[in-house]
């Protein structure tokens, strides 16, 4: 098989080019008045996302006496780390943290896996299996089969009760991901994927060889789509986890917000900083995943914007 | 061999040996972690629903009292905690799936009538006289059983409780009520004046709660209705509590006519709507009652942020607030407050319907199995073990009937299935005021039985009508109760909607079925 050589890079610029006019440095010191509307419209609303999360961090550290007579403010006074000292004291946040890694790392994994594939075949526009499979994927979006039958699916048929993959199976396939992808897909340049078939590929490497490293945007969006619901995660864990020790940890959030006594649950005395727990949960519960998002930003635009204009 | 992408993305192709590699070892992983954990219970080991949250050292005990269920019944049992918020949704999901756990706590408040509707109850009465479960018929008193029986005659469910009559009341800062009331409280207009007191020179509300319409309108009594504590006499009507009330004409025991009419009908409700505004203005009532957690209620008042806050004659007054509370104000008491114009001699209506019911799957793997256990736990050793732990470690005797906890173990929810007024012990620091309202309230004499006592209405009828009720009471009767909108306004708004959803139908049948039970008692 030949392979497909990448386009040679320009040369070096000539060293004789002209020098940039002086004018058009001053022009670049006078912002357009929309670039500048744009900043500030966009700082404005970053301020307005990024002010709450700090009165979250700054109550987490402000001593439970004043924040429970005083609720939220932004410098923290007085200084506690009582909240995060009784978390980390007892192991049910390390357990937890050990559920959602799981559910976040194999569920993301599994989910990828399933719906690139799904979505190579419906956009290969097989006669025979396309269509269906198109159907099949997008039946979903429109209904639901109900909360009593999954129940007993899970719980009855695959007797996965107390088991991360109750959490994981029912969310494998998101048929909105699918269809990003079967559009991102549909944009490969079919002489590409001939040429190959011509050089002898077969289907299964040319899907492995071809298709799957040109679709690493697409891939990164949609690992980032699923690792994020994976991550936050509650309700099917609600559902079908009953065992404490295999919570995850938006579960245990979800139960701390709903009872003051699950924060003797999480390995301190039943007078903990209930309130300064709340907090403090928030903030080590979407720490790990807002740092997901700078390594998958710089595909973030081209994955979603390439599947949706090409399609 | 040259690469494939263009320059810009250069990239490592993900070989097929990789990937497949990858790919069969998750699913291995899957197809491990999967089989093993879901196998469900061992033969001998049972489930049962319990609402709330897995208590501390809860492991270490249960590990204790199934060695003990083992030795004494030759089963283990399993309880699975479930939050209070998703509990009634949870329990009722795992009914409706056939699932094979034993028992569950129910209630008129949460989903019995469904259960019973659906046969996913079983009937006990035949079991009760079998003289099998000796315990268990000796510990819960005769009354209790009969003022739990369902229209069609059964049983369906053990009155979990701990006191004769749950009556709704004021929990007190005492240090504040020695400090502005002269050390006690024996009506509702010092009640009120301590809370204006309170509010003008300590800057914190008077009485906080989440929103309640038994607050305002009491049954018979409630923390903000004047007349409850005055003469509690009168227990409104409903389909659902959620729903609207009725109430029945005072002399329906004797003419045989329930005449009940909406709420706003009884001249001292709507004063106490109006008194509840007034409150709600001058800052005596928490103004988030709307949408206020319990958990953020109990954690201000624990931190010294309010002078009064909700309580129910459940013996859980002090041991619920005072170890947090003594923390955030150092020389801080708690009070318990029951206002009645009469204090101990009056008699309050009550219908003994128990609040907490431990009823049996009709679905469950072992319903002997289900009644052995309840037997189990009524009996004095074994219900101390499962609801205050190791004694020695967890807890200590103090005198006869009291226990001081000296270990973490704590909050078994004994109301899901092991309470028993014979054999509760109160909380060594229990108040002077809570200790005598409480063993006020275990005595069933101390009580007027209601003539809509065993009244249970059947909404079969209605059930349109009465799902369109209850959505326009939670969007204009909610803010009416929480004092946050004007009074007649609300109140005009509320008598609007509920019109075009069918009051009158719903009145009718409500009066149909209560004049009913009146002949027929």
């Amino acid at each position: 098989m030949t392979s497909i050589d990448a386009p040679v890079a320009p040369a070096l610029r000539p060293a004789t080019l002209p020098a940039a006019p002086v004018g058009r440095r001053r022009r670049r010191t006078r912002p357009e008045p929309f670039t500048v509307a744009s900043y500030v419209g966009v700082s404005f609303f970053g301020l307005i996302c990024a002010v709450p999360f700090w009165m979250v961090i700054a109550g987490s550290l402000t001593d439970e006496s004043v924040l429970s007579q005083t609720g939220y403010s932004f410098w923290p006074s007085p200084f506690s780390l009582a909240a995060y000292e009784t978390i980390f004291a007892g192991s049910r946040v390390w357990l937890s943290y050990g559920a959602t890694l799981f559910i976040t790392v194999v569920g993301t994994t599994i989910a990828v896996a399933a719906t690139s594939g799904i979505a190579w075949v419906i956009a290969r526009g097989l006669p025979w299996a396309s269509r269906s499979l198109a159907v099949y994927a997008y039946i979903p979006m429109l209904f639901t089969g109900g909360l009593v039958p999954m129940y007993i699916l899970i719980t009855q048929v695959l007797q996965l009760r107390n088991s991360w993959f109750s959490v994981i199976l029912p969310l494998v396939i998101a048929p909105f991901l699918v269809f990003v992808q079967v559009s991102f897909f549909r944009g490969t340049p079919q002489e590409i994927l001939d040429a190959a078939r011509i050089d002898g590929a077969g289907e299964l490497r040319v899907f492995f060889q071809i298709v799957l490293p040109l679709s690493k945007p697409v891939i990164a969006v949609i690992a980032l789509f699923y690792a994020v619901t994976f991550w936050n995660e509650w309700f099917h864990a609600l559902l079908f986890i009953s065992e404490p020790d295999k919570y995850p940890l938006q579960l245990v959030l979800q139960n701390l917000i709903t009872s003051v006594a699950n924060a003797a649950d999480l390995g301190s005395t039943a007078s903990a900083p209930v309130y300064q727990i709340r907090l403090a949960m928030t903030v080590i519960t979407i720490g790990p995943i807002l740092l997901a998002y700078p390594f998958a930003q710089r595909y973030f635009v081209k994955g979603l914007t390439l599947g949706a204009t090409k399609g | 061999m040259t690469p494939i992408l263009d320059g810009a993305a250069p990239a490592r192709p993900v070989s097929r040996r990789s990937f497949l590699a990858g790919s069969g070892g998750v699913l291995a992983a899957a197809a491990l972690a999967a089989c093993s954990p879901g196998a469900g219970s061992a033969g001998t080991t049972y489930d049962l629903l319990l609402p709330g949250d897995v208590p501390a050292q809860w492991d270490r005990v249960r590990g204790l009292v199934n060695a003990k269920l083992k030795a004494d019944l030759g089963f283990e049992f399993s309880p699975e905690f479930i939050n209070w918020t998703n509990y009634s949704s949870q329990a009722l999901l795992k009914f409706t799936a056939g699932e094979d756990f034993q028992t569950a706590l129910s209630a008129r408040w949460l989903n019995i009538a469904q259960l019973i509707e659906s046969q996913a109850l079983e009937p006990l009465d035949d079991a009760l006289a079998s003289g099998d479960y000796p315990h268990l018929v000796a510990s819960v008193n005769q009354d209790a059983f009969d003022a739990n029986r369902w229209p069609d005659g059964a049983i369906y469910g053990i009155p979990a409780v701990n006191s004769a009559a749950r009556i709704h009341h004021h929990i007190a800062r005492g240090d504040l009520v020695d400090k502005y009331a002269g050390g006690s409280i024996e009506n509702f207009d010092q009640l009120e004046k301590f809370w204006y007191d309170v509010v003008q020179k300590e800057g914190i509300p008077g009485y906080i709660n989440r929103n309640s319409p038994f607050d305002v309108l009491g049954a018979p009594t409630g923390a903000l209705y004047a007349q409850g504590w005055e003469t509690p006499d009168l227990l409104p009507l409903y389909f659902s509590s959620d729903s609207l009330m009725f109430v029945p004409a005072q002399d329906a025991a004797t003419t045989g006519s329930t005449n009940a009419v909406p709420f706003w009908e009884h001249a001292p409700y709507r004063e106490s709507l109006h008194r509840v505004r007034k409150y709600y203005q001058d800052g005596i009532i928490n103004a988030d009652r709307l949408n206020a957690d319990p958990a953020t209620l109990k954690s201000q008042f624990d931190g010294g942020g309010a002078a009064t806050t909700w309580g129910i004659t459940d013996g859980l007054d002090t041991a619920g607030h005072l170890d947090q509370l003594e923390k955030a104000v150092p020389g801080a008491t708690l009070m318990t407050l029951l206002p009645f114009r009469d204090g101990q001699s009056t008699r309050p209506h009550q219908t003994f319907q128990a609040d907490n019911l431990v009823v049996v799957n009709a679905a469950g793997a072992d319903t002997a199995a289900a009644l052995q256990l309840l037997d189990w736990v009524s009996i004095q050793e074994n219900h101390d073990l499962l609801q205050y732990g190791e004694e020695g470690t967890d807890w200590e005797p103090v005198g006869d009937d009291a226990y001081e906890p000296i270990g973490d173990y704590a909050n078994f929810p004994g109301f899901a299935l092991s309470w028993r007024i014979p054999l509760e012990r109160k909380y060594s620091r229990m108040s002077e005021s809570e200790s005598s309202w409480f063993e006020w309230s275990k005595d069933y004499n101390n009580f007027t039985l209601d003539p809509f006592a065993s009244f249970i209405p059947d909404l079969t009828e209605i059930e349109t009508e009465h799902a369109q009720i209850t959505a326009a009471v939670a969007e204009f009767g909610n803010p009416l109760f929480a004092g946050a909108v004007e009074v007649d306004k609300g109140l005009d708004k509320l008598k609007k909607a509920v019109d075009q959803a069918g009051l009158a139908k719903v009145q009718d049948e409500l009066n149909r079925q209560a004049d009913a039970h009146l002949a027929g008692s």
